[in-house]
């Protein structure tokens, strides 16, 4: 089953969010969040675009 | 009348006059050359990829360019992190004016604001990077231009055009000297190399200012 998760320190720079708006949000005094009920594998390239684009490596993904 | 009012109307008593419109033709507006020159300013200034393209063939930016930018990528991949340091420790945090927008509220150095512009820096040059030079690279780079002014109402974000241009001529010289270190040996890779990011420089600049000047770009 694909997944997508985050794991270490996270900055709170949004990119995630603006990389990939269909799986991430980023939540005000919270920071980024996986989005719930979303198709993960449909947005596999996204997600991979906001991984690499994360200063801190924190976003893990199986897909 | 403000002070300054008063001021310009002293300096300009002819603007006080009332103003009459003379009736007479314009030929200059009427010739054909003006009409196209019209239509590619009215091109160039509503169609982002116009812009690109007009730009690119002004300064001669082919897709040879595009492989030599390509060819730089180890280079500047392997020299992401010190090419980051150095524009962030070397240069915006420590200029005495570009550091401003790096403080917090009480003068000192915000540590965890740096970090996310220096992560934002980092996205910039991986798109780069990337060498697409489509609709959503250029809207891209246009937005991270806009979002310096403030021109979505947020007034106390407005960074001077001369820093822009004192930080693109920063980061180029030190580009610059980093593949002449890299390739030393290779000249001629080096002037390929050298010569394709001076076009892309010119372009990106162009287009990063465009929300600037509004009309006037």
């Amino acid at each position: 089953m694909p997944l997508v998760w985050f794991e270490g320190d996270c900055i709170k720079c949004a990119m995630c969010a603006e990389e990939a708006p269909k799986v991430f949000v980023f939540v005000e005094n919270v920071g980024p969040q996986v989005k719930t009920e979303i198709d993960i594998a449909a947005h596999g390239e996204d997600i991979k675009r906001a991984a690499q684009f994360c200063p801190t490596g924190c976003i893990k993904y199986s897909l | 009348m403000s002070i300054m009012s008063n001021a310009y109307m002293k300096m300009f008593p002819m603007e006080a006059e009332k103003k009459m419109p003379s009736g007479k033709r314009n030929s200059a507006l009427e010739v054909p050359e003006f009409n196209k020159a019209w239509n590619l300013y009215r091109d160039t200034s509503l169609d982002i990829m116009k812009r690109y393209e007009y730009m690119a063939q002004c300064v001669d930016f082919t897709d040879k360019d595009t492989e030599a930018i390509k060819e730089s990528k180890d280079i500047i991949a392997a020299n992401l992190k010190a090419i980051l340091d150095h524009i962030y420790y070397e240069k915006l945090i420590n200029d005495p004016w570009l550091s401003r927008w790096f403080r917090d509220e009480n003068g000192k150095i915000a540590k965890e604001y740096v970090d996310i512009r220096r992560a934002r820096q980092q996205r910039f040059l991986l798109k780069v990077l990337e060498c697409k030079w489509d609709e959503e690279f250029w809207n891209f780079v246009r937005w991270v231009g806009a979002v310096h002014v403030p021109i979505f109402g947020f007034e106390d974000l407005y960074i001077p055009v001369r820093l822009n241009l004192a930080l693109w001529g920063y980061i180029h010289q030190y580009l610059f000297n980093l593949f002449a270190r890299e390739l030393k040996n290779d000249p001629e890779k080096l002037r390929r190399i050298t010569t394709a990011w001076t076009k892309l420089f010119w372009i990106i600049i162009d287009i990063y200012h465009i929300d600037y000047f509004g009309i006037w770009m």
